[in-house]
Formats: C-alpha cells, sequence, structure tokens
C-alpha cells in the first residue's frame, strides 16, 4: 500500500474535534498531524513516500475492501475479504479528555486471516526518526524532542529497517487492539488504557456518539456500557478467547472499546463462528 | 443553526470574536486553529508532493491578502448569530463598529479577492457585493436589536456600495455582472449576488448572469471558479470544476423555484462523494478524479446549506437574501427539546 499510488478520493478520515488522521482503503494512515491540526505531521506518507511515516494495519494477501461510518459517528470500518478469510478494522479517535489516542481494533470475522502491521513515525512532516524503546509494561515508546507517541498492542511488534512491525492472524470472533498515544515527552507516560475507567469509557461514548448528542438523542455508548451486553460480557469470563495474546487483562481491557463502539453489528448473526 | 447545533454555533461566534478582535486594521483573511495570526508560509524541501505536486506549502502567504469579503462574511456571521438568540456580547458590537469604520475606509481599494489570486490586487465585483453586505447587516442588527449606530452614515455607505457595483460591476453589453470592474469575464462569486440578498434572484441582471454561467462557465454541466486561461491568477491554466460553486448554483436553481433542475445537479454533486461520503475542492470531469483540498469544509458546507434549501421552505440562501436567520428557522426537533429542557 505504498501511498504514492493512494489517490485522495481513497482516503477517510477519523478524528477527536483537535486533529485527525487520514487513512487508505489499504488500511493505511498516511497523515496525521499531532497533536494539533496544525501540528507538524508524524505520518506524512500522502505528501511522500511510506518513509515519510505511515501506519499500515491490513491483511498480508490480496483482499477486496469496502469501507463505512458506523451510522452517526467517525468510527471507520475497513472489511476486508481474502480468500482464507475476512476481518474488520476499526479505527477511531476518542474525543479527548486528557491525551489523544488513535485506536485501531481489527476484529476477525470468517476463517483465520494473515495480518500484518508497519509502523513508521517521522516528526517533523516526514523527517525525523524517533528514538524508540521498549517501556517495562510492554508498551512501545517513540520520543522526537518535545513529543512521545506512545503504543499499546495486543500482538508482538519488532524493530526492522527502522520500522516497527509485526505479523499475526486474526480469527473468526476475535478481536486485537492497538493504540497509539500522543504526550509531551517531558510530561509523564500517559496510564495504560484502562477501558475500566469511565473517563476513558466517557470518551468513547462522546467519539461514538457525538452527533446523536447533536441531534437531541440522550443515549450515549459509555449508556450502553451499563447496558445488557456489557454485562453480559463481564460475566462470561469465557470471552477471554476472544482475544489472542496473553495478558488477558490488558487484552480484555482494549477489546472493550469493541464491545461498546460495536455493540450495533459486529457479534450480529453473520458471523460464521 | 440551520442544524440544530446552537451550541457549537455560539462557540464559533465567540473563536470568530477572539480571533478579529484588536486592531481592526490587522483584520486577517485567517487564522490559525486557536486563532494564531502569524501564518508565514514556508517550503518542505524533503516532500515529494502528492504525485509529485511540489513545493509542499505549510502555511498560506494569503493570510496577509486584503480581501474586502471577509468584512461581510464576518458581520452576516455575528448578525445571524443575534437572530439566532445566541447570547450576546456587548463587547462584540463595539467591535463590529471599529470594523466597519475600517471597512469604510478600505472598501474602495482593490484586493485578492475571495479566490486569493495571487496576482495584482483588482476591483472585484464579488468583494465590493460582500463590503455592502457587511454595512447591510451592521444596518439590520443596530435596527433590529436597537443597538447604538450611525445609522444615517451607514445606509449612505451601503447605498453608495450598491450604486458603485451596478455601475461598474455590471457590463452593459454583456448583460452580466462581471468578475470585476472593466471586465469582460464571468466569475462564479457572481452566484452569491442573489444569496446574499444583494439583488433579488427575479433581478433581470441577475438572471442573466445566472444563464451566462450555467451556459459559459460549466463543464459538463458543474461550474468552473472562472476561466483560468483569462484570469491572471498567477496559477496555471486549466483547473477542475470547483465543488462549492457548483452547490451555489443549486442554491440558484431553488431560488428560481427551477427545483428539478436543483435536485439533478445537486444528486450528481453526491455521486461525486468518495465511498465514505467525503468531497474534495475541485473534481475533474474528464478524468473523474477529485482535485485539490481533500477532504474540504467549503464543499461540505455549500452540500449542507443546498440540502438545507432543497428540503425546507425557508433554507439558508432564503434566510440570508431575506438577512436573516429566523427564530422560526429553528429546526422543529430542537426546538421541542429546549422547551422541555428549559436550559435558556
Amino acid at each position: 500500500m505504498s501511498a504514492s499510488t493512494t489517490k485522495i478520493e481513497d482516503y477517510a478520515l477519523v478524528g477527536d474535534c483537535e486533529t485527525a488522521a487520514l487513512i487508505s482503503r489499504g488500511g493505511s494512515i498516511d497523515w496525521l498531524c499531532w497533536p494539533r491540526f496544525d501540528s507538524g505531521a508524524c505520518c506524512a506518507a500522502l505528501l511522500g513516500g511510506p518513509e515519510n511515516g505511515h501506519w499500515l494495519l491490513a491483511p498480508v494477501a490480496a483482499a477486496a475492501i469496502s469501507r463505512r461510518y458506523r451510522p452517526d459517528t467517525l468510527v471507520l470500518e475497513t472489511e476486508f475479504t481474502t480468500p482464507e478469510g475476512s476481518a474488520t478494522l476499526i479505527d477511531f479517535m476518542p474525543v479527548r479528555t486528557h491525551d489523544s489516542h488513535v485506536v485501531r481494533l481489527i476484529h476477525g470475522r470468517r476463517g483465520s486471516v494473515a495480518m500484518r502491521t508497519e509502523l513508521v513515525l517521522r516528526f517533523d512532516y516526514g523527517l525525523l526518526v524517533p528514538w524508540v524503546t521498549r517501556l517495562e509494561d510492554g508498551r512501545h515508546s517513540f520520543i522526537a524532542g518535545p513529543d512521545r507517541l506512545v503504543l499499546s498492542s495486543d500482538v508482538p511488534l519488532r524493530g526492522e529497517n527502522l520500522q516497527t512491525v509485526g505479523e499475526f492472524r486474526v480469527a473468526g470472533g476475535q478481536t486485537l487492539a492497538f493504540v497509539l498515544t500522543y504526550c509531551r515527552s517531558y510530561l509523564s507516560l500517559p496510564a495504560p488504557i484502562d477501558a475500566g475507567d469511565d473517563t476513558f469509557l466517557a470518551a468513547l461514548g462522546r467519539a461514538v456518539s457525538g452527533k446523536r448528542r447533536v441531534y437531541g438523542c440522550s443515549a450515549t455508548l459509555s449508556h450502553y456500557a451499563q447496558s445488557s451486553d456489557l454485562s453480559a460480557y463481564r460475566r462470561d469470563s469465557g470471552s477471554r478467547h476472544y482475544f489472542a495474546a496473553g495478558e488477558d487483562r490488558r487484552c480484555a481491557q482494549l477489546g472493550l472499546p469493541l464491545l461498546l463502539a460495536a455493540r450495533c453489528d459486529l457479534h450480529a448473526a453473520g458471523d460464521d463462528e | 443553526m440551520n442544524s440544530g447545533l446552537y451550541t457549537e454555533a455560539q462557540q464559533w461566534r465567540d473563536w470568530l470574536l477572539r480571533a478579529v478582535g484588536g486592531d481592526p486594521g490587522r483584520m486577517q483573511i485567517m487564522y490559525g486553529v486557536a486563532g494564531e495570526r502569524l501564518l508565514p508560509e514556508w517550503e518542505i524541501g524533503w516532500l515529494r508532493g502528492y504525485e509529485r505536486s511540489v513545493p509542499v506549502r505549510i502555511g498560506n502567504a494569503a493570510s496577509e491578502q486584503l480581501q474586502l469579503d471577509v468584512y461581510g462574511e464576518l458581520m452576516d456571521v455575528l448578525h445571524q448569530g443575534r437572530c439566532g438568540q445566541l447570547a450576546a456580547n456587548d463587547a462584540g458590537w463595539q467591535l463590529q463598529i471599529a470594523l466597519v469604520d475600517h471597512l469604510a475606509e478600505v472598501w474602495n481599494r482593490p484586493d485578492h479577492g475571495m479566490w486569493e489570486v495571487r496576482g495584482k490586487p483588482r476591483h472585484f465585483t464579488a468583494s465590493k457585493v460582500m463590503a455592502w453586505v457587511a454595512l447591510d447587516r451592521m444596518i439590520r442588527s443596530a435596527e433590529q436589536f436597537r443597538l447604538e449606530a450611525p445609522l444615517r452614515r451607514w445606509r449612505s455607505l451601503r447605498q453608495r456600495i450598491h450604486a458603485d457595483v451596478c455601475r461598474h460591476g455590471f457590463n452593459r453589453r454583456l448583460g452580466t455582472f462581471v468578475a470585476s470592474y472593466g471586465s469582460k469575464h464571468l466569475d462564479a462569486s457572481l452566484l452569491l449576488l442573489p444569496i446574499v440578498g444583494f439583488l433579488r434572484q427575479t433581478d433581470p441582471r441577475v438572471r442573466s448572469t445566472v444563464a451566462a454561467i450555467e451556459r459559459q462557465l460549466t463543464e459538463d454541466g458543474l461550474v468552473k471558479r472562472y476561466d483560468t486561461a483569462t484570469s491572471g491568477d498567477g496559477l496555471p491554466a486549466g483547473e477542475g470544476v470547483f465543488l462549492a460553486c457548483s452547490f451555489w448554483l443549486v442554491d440558484n436553481l431553488v431560488l428560481l423555484k427551477r427545483r428539478k433542475d436543483a435536485r439533478g445537479l445537486f444528486e450528481r454533486l453526491l455521486g461525486l462523494r468518495n465511498d465514505v461520503g467525503l468531497l474534495s475542492e475541485e473534481y475533474d470531469p474528464r478524468s473523474g478524479r477529485l482535485l485539490g483540498n481533500f477532504p474540504q469544509s467549503f464543499s461540505h458546507i455549500a452540500l449542507v446549506n443546498s440540502a438545507h434549501n432543497l428540503t425546507r421552505a425557508r433554507g439558508p440562501a432564503r434566510q440570508r437574501a431575506a438577512g436573516a436567520h429566523s427564530m422560526l428557522d429553528r429546526p422543529a426537533q430542537r426546538r421541542t427539546n429546549r422547551r422541555g429542557g428549559g436550559s435558556r
């Protein structure tokens, strides 16, 4: 998915009202200014090449692709269908409370799909290679001067040719989460995402239901968090098998947004598993 | 406000006042996201550009241009906000008076126009029309809300600008308004004349201008900003059709009660959106590609306005033509909520 061959009309936008990312049909974030709309870009592939910063999350094999926004939201769903199965990539940026996040969830629908992720962050509009370290809790940190990005991933990643890459499979019914968070490098690290955290829940709720609020409907997804779906989820500890990697707790936490955001149709009857 | 977003409208209004506040001679045509004024333009040498389109520029040198239309846009927004009963801001009225005093000094200067042409400044017809809008909305605000104002002076200036536009911006031989004083060329910005209430859509000069734009300034039924070959805008000739202007044509067709044509054009424009509904600034009918800024709010705002114009008896075009948003224009659902919530 080289950015230089992606047309502008092949991009979709997700945002948190303070900045936005452009995501290609092929699942690559090719433009992202952080923390503001007019900050320097840390992903600038759109105006250069993949080496100027991008974040790919897509099947290894060629896939048929269809996309849509979840109705009345800026939650983008990209559906990949390959000969070995299908999976949905869910991208969004929750409205901020404190830190700014890009949340990417990959949900297996059918079969088992071989996936690849490729993260190249280049601050100052595609120029600066950041200082990449592994934090004690397993997260990756990318520092360039005053800026720091922190990546939580449900799958193991490794450094390779100045990129952070990983290959994994996603099986039907399984959900894997990736969260990239912006913060100032000289301030304290953002806490690991804890989906049990009311603030984060509320932020997610706003991200996914902002428009409904505007049109006078009081239902938010954080409201849904108290609803039967979630209680069922909490009761059924057996649902751990939905999450592939170890560290069950963290994975389950990261997976929770999916249940919140996806309540309407992701676990619909169409799923084979 | 037409979409019921009164809270957001008020936040936008407050942002606008903070941005333009201060020395009226230093009002800019654009600001940073938080209202910053210094937006120097510089080039990124290390990026090869989207489809090799170079140079890659950050900032915008146009931020230092004189574009008279922004005075009209600003005063229109602030007047609409009063009519929509956004919380009053008394200091804002004093700021407006200072700005309109400044406009009285500069309105007859040539400017760069709403298309921010980088060539020599000209007397753009649409710029003068928007200067008229600034005066018109100030007068309406003062009358309607009993605000203190030098009404006699303003009314006479409003009349003078109107006469100036009708004399110099209209070409008798062609029978149409033209892009700038003394020019022989059309410009899509002239589609705003009936929408902002400068002249009625039934005025023969407006009718013939709209008809000429439909005939001469379209490609495959979609509207170009102007003919780039003759414009001297400092850009290479040949750009795509401009989507916002095409929506303005929809609005004109609605005003002219040509609803079927309006709907047809609107639906065609909807068909240009990408798979998730986003539009760019321009479109190339020959290659079928989106061009320019993407996604572009100017196009999407025009789309929303046209949708309101097509679906409501008094859409934004009729409201602006009549001078203002009215409380009767509030979306029904919002009115109900308001009564229920009693928040105001």
